[in-house]
C-alpha cells in the first residue's frame, strides 16, 4: 500500500481522535462551574477551548513516544508500522465515542494506550507488551488517582465550609472561574501533545521525518485546532454526569473540587507520578460530595464510571486488535478499517441524536440560590434543579 | 513492576497542602470581606491577592517555557 496514503489516513484519524479527546475532557474542567452556575455553559466551553488552543502551543516538549515504554521498541522490539498506529487510533476513537454516548468520563489516554496495545499484540504477539509497565504505569495509578483527589477535595471542602458562613459561599463562583481555567490550561498543555506524538511517530515510521525529531509546526497547529474544536463542541453528556449525576455541587464545593484537581494534576506531573486528569477530576467530585454535610454521592453512577475505567484498556484494545487484523490483509483491509470506523462514528452520532443532551438543557441555579440538600429519607425524590437536564432531554 | 511510592506520597502531600492552602485563603478572604469593621476589607483584599499568587504559581508550573 502506498505509504503516503496510509500516513494521510493516520493523520486524519489522529485528528479525529484529538477532537474526541477534546469533547471528552471538557467536563474535567468545566463540569463543576457549569453545575454551580459560575459560568454559563457556552461561555465555559469557549474558555476551555481557547485555553486548550493556547496550551497546545505553549508546550515545547518534543514528541515523546506515545507508547511511553509500554510497547517495546528498538532493537529486538516491535517495528510499529503506520498500519498498526491506524488500528490503534480506530480502537481509541470508537471507545471514546461509546463512553461519550454513555456519558462516562473515561481517560482518553487510556483509550489510546489500549488501542495501540491491542494493535501491537496483533502485530507482534503478547511479547510486545511490557506487563510490568502496564500495571505500574496504568493500573495502579488508576486506583490511586481518584483516591488522592478524593481525599484532597474532601478536606478542602471541610475547610471551605468550616471557615465561611452560608451567605458568603455564593462568592466562591468567582474563584471557580480561575480554578477551572487552570484545569483547562493544564489539560491543553498535556493532551494535544499525545496526538502530536502519534502523528510524528507515523511520519517517522514512514520515513518522512528523521528519527528523534520533534513535531512539525503544522502538526502542532492542526492538533491544537482539533482539540479546541472538540472542546468547544462540549461533551455535554459527560458534563452532566460529572457535574450533576454524581452529587449536587454548590459553589464552595466546586471551588474545592477544582482546587483539588489542579493541585493533584500539577503535583503529579511535576513530582514524577503520572495520574490521569479524568480520574483525578472524577475523584475530586466524589470527594466534595462526601465532604459537605447533607450532600450525598450517588454510588451507582460512581460505580458505573469506575467500571468504565476498568474496561477502557481491554475494550479499546479489542477494537484496536480487530482493526489491526483487518489491516494486515493489505490495501483493502486498511480501506475497510477506515470505512468501518467512519460507520461506527456515524452510528454513534445517530444513536446520540435520539436522546440529545445539549447546552440549553443545563438550567443553572440563580445567584444566591443553592442546590438544596438532598432529602435523606426519600431517595427517589429529586430536586428540580438536579433533574432538569435529564427531564428536558427526554 | 516498580511503583515509586515515595513519589506518590510526595504527590499526595503536595496536592493536599497546595489545595488546602488555596481554599483556606479564599475562604478566609470571603469571610473577612463580609463585615463592618474597617480593617476587614483591606485584609481580605490582601488575601485575595495571595490567592492570585497561588494561581500564578500554578500557571508558572503549567507553562514549560518558564522553567526550562
Amino acid at each position: 500500500m502506498d505509504v503516503s496514503l496510509l500516513v494521510a489516513l493516520v493523520i486524519a484519524l489522529a485528528l479525529v481522535f484529538d477532537f474526541t479527546n477534546g469533547f471528552h475532557d471538557t467536563a474535567n474542567a468545566m463540569a463543576t462551574p457549569i453545575a454551580t452556575g459560575a459560568l454559563r455553559p457556552k461561555v465555559a466551553v469557549a474558555i476551555a477551548a481557547v485555553l486548550n488552543l493556547v496550551g497546545a502551543f505553549l508546550s515545547t516538549a518534543v514528541a515523546q513516544t506515545i507508547s511511553g515504554g509500554l510497547i517495546k521498541e528498538g532493537s529486538g522490539g516491535v517495528q510499529i508500522t503506520p498500519a498498526l498506529i491506524l488500528a490503534g487510533l480506530i480502537g481509541a476513537i470508537v471507545w471514546n465515542l461509546v463512553t461519550w454516548l454513555l456519558g462516562l468520563p473515561s481517560s482518553s489516554s487510556h483509550a489510546l494506550f489500549g488501542g495501540l496495545i491491542g494493535a501491537a499484540i496483533v502485530g507482534a504477539g503478547f511479547g510486545a507488551i511490557d506487563g510490568g509497565v502496564l500495571v505500574s504505569k496504568i493500573l495502579i495509578p488508576a486506583v490511586l488517582a481518584p483516591l488522592t483527589a478524593g481525599l484532597v477535595s474532601f478536606l478542602a471542602t471541610k475547610v471551605a465550609y468550616g471557615v465561611t458562613r452560608k451567605r458568603e459561599r455564593d462568592r466562591f463562583k468567582v474563584g471557580q472561574i480561575f480554578t477551572s481555567s487552570l484545569v483547562s490550561l493544564a489539560h491543553g498543555t498535556n493532551d494535544a501533545q499525545k496526538t502530536m506524538g502519534v502523528i510524528t511517530l507515523a511520519l517517522i515510521a514512514a520515513g518522512f521525518q528523521p528519527t528523534g525529531s520533534g513535531p512539525e509546526i503544522w502538526v502542532i497547529g492542526a492538533c491544537a485546532l482539533a482539540i479546541a474544536a472538540g472542546t468547544y463542541s462540549g461533551g455535554w453528556r459527560i458534563i452532566k454526569t460529572l457535574g450533576r449525576d454524581i452529587t449536587d455541587i454548590e459553589p464552595a464545593q466546586g471551588f474545592a473540587a477544582e482546587a483539588a484537581t489542579t493541585a493533584t494534576i500539577l503535583a503529579s506531573t511535576h513530582l514524577g507520578f503520572a495520574l490521569s486528569t479524568t480520574q483525578v477530576a472524577s475523584g475530586s467530585v466524589i470527594g466534595v460530595g462526601l465532604g459537605r454535610k447533607g450532600a450525598s454521592v450517588r454510588w451507582g453512577t460512581a460505580g458505573r464510571i469506575a467500571l468504565g475505567w476498568l474496561i477502557t484498556i481491554p475494550a479499546s484494545g479489542v477494537v484496536g486488535a480487530l482493526a489491526a487484523m483487518l489491516s494486515q490483509v493489505g490495501f483493502w483491509g486498511v480501506i475497510l478499517d477506515v470505512v468501518l470506523a467512519l460507520g461506527a462514528i456515524l452510528a454513534v452520532y445517530l444513536v446520540a441524536r435520539r436522546r440529545r443532551i445539549e447546552a440549553r438543557h443545563f438550567t443553572q441555579p440563580a445567584p444566591g440560590v443553592f442546590v438544596r440538600p438532598k432529602r435523606r429519607k426519600k431517595k427517589s425524590v429529586r430536586t428540580p434543579a438536579t433533574d432538569s437536564a435529564g427531564a428536558n432531554a427526554s | 513492576m516498580t511503583i515509586d511510592w515515595g513519589a506518590f506520597v510526595t504527590v499526595v502531600a503536595a496536592s493536599l497542602l497546595s489545595a488546602c492552602l488555596l481554599v483556606t485563603l479564599f475562604s478566609v478572604g470571603l469571610r473577612l470581606n463580609d463585615g463592618n469593621a474597617p480593617w476587614r476589607r483591606p485584609v481580605s483584599a490582601a488575601i485575595f491577592v495571595a490567592c492570585g499568587l497561588v494561581v500564578a504559581f500554578g500557571i508558572y508550573l503549567i507553562v514549560p517555557i518558564f522553567h526550562p
